[in-house]
């Protein structure tokens, strides 16, 4: 099917999923979700499900990678076999290398590295459902994850990506829009703010269209946060509940 | 902690344990089918106290095996992701994964719970194989039992997609069928600590455990598959011991498994 | 000069806490122009003329002064290597364990602790590099033996213990148990009803950030207490 049998837009500007332009998919965060894990958070963005969590600080192996004065992070970017139709074979890829090292790069500029030196601290993300955006929901729920590790930061990552398709800018591409669409352009902002620490782009694009789309992730970036530091203080709740129950 | 593995062993000895719970009894159990619902052919979710596992099933097209011309495959696969638990690494699968991934699929596959046969398109040319896809996202123990229910339960809720003759490919638009099972065959993992066999064993009872011993059996109760782990001797005694505790257990098991999946 | 949180409240890692410069960032806090965030999702505190942050939850990082309970994980020549549950291990010397002469040729320090065994223990120094200094002295400091740990995260500690220890004086007193809380989390229960003991921690663990715990937790062992009975 090519790009132009495809309708992606309907009278009323409707996107094949009935968003609007500029309308994320149902988005929602828990966190706390892991007893082992220091920290722990699920992001499910539409049908994009992401499972992150955070060990540390704790013990660095292999001892070269110790830093003086420094944490370190390492971080893993995994898809489970079933979390996409044609079924992915386990084990690590290229693909997964690079998103690792983009989300470490991501969150790093928000945290207080200085304060563990010598240490470790462990992220990973899982997808096990996926529709597209699984590098901006780990980010999000890889940031939740570390807050609800203790582990200390200046402000909260979230991540969204804006795309183009009919030449229309796009918020929150879904899995099918990327595929046949012009661009994808991922993004992480710190506290929903104007510090951009992630940047992707594949496609072909106007600088217009570029402008467009940035701005169009901020705000995105922006809602998301909101819904961030509410799913932190729900946690506490949950935990209520689940201790009046015995 | 070592102090907490020597009053396990201690309290084992009276027949009783770190939580108060008596040898047989399990922690709560859930199960949640269909976890996996756009991406997966079948899925499912338990959890069994805090340890949580989630299952998923792929399917493909391949060519059968050379001396099984006529009959589907079945790959079953375990990942010990990291997230679960402080000691699990990133890697290529250890031990541990690998002989989990092994014991559930041998309740599967020498049960013949799944028609093979019915995977079958094109004898000697081209078969549907089944993957099982075991994924721990929180291990406290008892890792066997939660992951044999979960592929069980997926297996069950599971989908075939459909077979499009003139493109010779999956159409996975189009309404597939049940995956073709059998039987049900349930699986429960006793434990010895000391002389005691005991059942759902968190993490830190599995520290102090001598030997394991994993049964499978369907609802003939018929055993159809055993795997003994660990470094002590089991009598025959405890072997048909252990059989038998199993068996009662996966009467409730199968319960479970009904009432998740009548819904 | 605007309290944008009180004491007492919530705040979540970037978010604003007070306005204004008379205040000082204290642990968990930094300032940013004319105002002061949070570094966690914590608790706000303010404290003459500081705020602090206290994270909800986090591992344990050791702090001079603390008496935590550790496990030995290494006996060397003159020294044992201590597990704190933490990123950063401890270092007992063989003069800060006994007051005895030991002879370090022809004793064994294993007769002293060994591998696997649990201690209540203070911490005496911390370095710049995270190198942990431990010591037996302090009267509190002992070999524990029997009973079991549970972990919480260290700090909801405060919590576990209660002002002037009422907290944990109550669990006590309701359970038969002996119970010991080290700074980095760990508690140690021995004797009594130790599991009834056990699952009033991990309660008073849960609800750490609620009024009226301490009533809470005792009207919740009275129940329990009588469903014991009960079964009997």
């Amino acid at each position: 099917m090519t790009e132009q049998e495809v309708q992606w837009f309907d009278e009323d500007g409707k996107r094949i999923d009935g968003r609007a332009k500029d309308e994320m998919r149902e988005t929602k965060m828990k966190a706390d979700v892991l007893e082992e894990a220091d920290g722990s958070a699920m992001v499910e963005v539409g049908n994009t499900r992401v499972i992150a969590s955070v060990f540390g600080p704790q013990d660095l192996h292999p001892k070269h990678l110790i830093e003086s004065d420094r944490a370190v992070i390492k971080m893993r970017y995994n898809m489970a076999p079933f979390s996409v139709d044609d079924r992915m074979r386990p084990g690590p890829n290229r693909r997964a290398k690079e998103i690792g090292l983009v989300a470490k790069q991501a969150l790093t500029p928000a945290i207080e590295l200085e304060q563990f030196p010598k240490s470790g601290i462990d992220i990973s993300m899982e997808i096990v459902e996926s529709d597209g955006g699984t590098r901006a929901a780990g980010i999000t729920a890889a940031s939740l994850a570390l807050a609800d590790a203790g582990i200390p930061m200046r402000g909260l990552v979230s991540a969204t990506a804006a795309g183009v398709v009919d030449d229309t800018a796009v918020l929150d591409v879904i899995g099918k829009e990327d595929k046949e669409g012009n661009a994808d352009i991922p993004i992480a902002t710190i506290n929903g703010g104007d510090e951009i620490t992630l940047l992707q782009m594949d496609g072909d694009l106007t600088p217009d269209q570029v402008d467009e789309c940035l701005s169009l992730a901020r705000k995105g970036c922006a809602d998301l946060d909101e819904m961030q530091r509410e799913a932190l203080h729900s946690s506490l709740k949950n935990q209520e509940q689940e201790g009046g129950e015995q | 902690m070592q102090i907490n593995t020597k009053r396990i062993r201690k309290l084992s000895e009276e027949q009783e344990r770190l939580d108060g719970r008596t040898p047989l009894e399990y922690r709560n159990i859930t199960i949640e089918p269909e976890y996996i619902p756009t991406t997966a052919d079948g899925s499912a979710k338990v959890t069994i106290g805090d340890t949580q596992v989630i299952v998923g099933i792929s399917t493909d097209l391949e060519e059968p095996f050379p001396d099984m011309p006529g009959k589907g495959t079945i790959v079953t696969n375990a990942e010990l992701a990291p997230m679960a638990d402080r000691e699990f690494e990133s890697g290529p699968p250890q031990e541990d994964g690998v002989e989990l991934a092994r014991v559930v699929d041998r309740g599967i596959r020498e049960s013949e719970a799944v028609d093979l046969e019915d995977l079958c398109i094109e004898k000697g040319e081209k078969v549907i194989t089944l993957f099982i896809d075991i994924h721990i996202l929180n291990n406290d123990g008892n890792l066997l039992d939660a992951a044999a229910l979960a592929a069980i339960t997926a297996l069950k809720t599971g989908t075939l997609p459909h077979y499009d003759e003139e493109s010779g490919e999956f159409d996975r638009e189009a309404e597939g069928r049940p995956i073709p099972l059998t039987k049900t065959p349930v699986t429960a993992t006793g434990r010895k600590i000391g002389d005691t066999i005991v059942f759902d064993t968190t993490k830190q009872e599995e520290e102090a455990q001598d030997a394991r011993l994993t049964v499978s059996i369907t609802e003939d109760n018929n055993i159809v598959a055993m795997q003994k782990g660990g470094t002590e001797p089991y009598s025959q005694e405890e072997t048909m011991e252990t059989v038998e505790k199993v068996r009662d257990k996966t009467e409730e098991f199968r319960q479970l498994i009904e009432d998740a999946v009548g819904e | 000069m605007t309290r944008l949180k009180e004491s007492k409240e919530i705040a979540t890692p970037g978010e604003p806490i007070y306005e204004g410069q008379d205040i000082r960032p204290n642990s968990g806090a930094y300032k940013k122009e004319d105002k002061i965030y949070s570094k966690h999702f914590g608790m706000v505190k303010y404290r003459k003329n500081k705020v602090e942050v206290r994270p909800m939850s986090g591992r344990y990082v050791p702090q001079d002064g603390d008496t935590v309970i550790g496990e030995v994980t290494r006996v060397s020549y003159s020294r044992w290597t201590v597990d704190l549950g933490s990123a950063y291990d401890g270092n007992l010397n063989i003069g800060d364990a006994t007051d005895e002469y030991v002879d370090l040729d022809e004793d064994d320090l294993t007769d002293y602790f060994d591998v696997g065994d649990a201690i209540m223990v203070k911490i005496t120094s911390v370095s710049e590099s995270m190198d942990v200094d431990l010591s037996m002295e302090d009267r509190r400091c002992k070999k524990l033996v029997g009973g079991r740990v549970v972990e919480i995260a260290p700090s909801k500690v405060p919590r576990v213990i209660g002002k002037k220890g009422t907290m944990v004086k109550q669990i006590i007193d309701k359970t038969g148990s002996n119970v010991l809380v080290g700074q980095n989390g760990r508690v140690w229960i021995s004797g009594g009803h130790e599991n009834l003991a056990a699952q009033a921690i991990k309660k008073v663990e849960k609800e750490a950030h609620t009024e009226g715990l301490t009533d809470k937790i005792g009207e919740w062992l009275e129940k329990q207490q009588q469903e014991n009975e009960g079964e009997q």
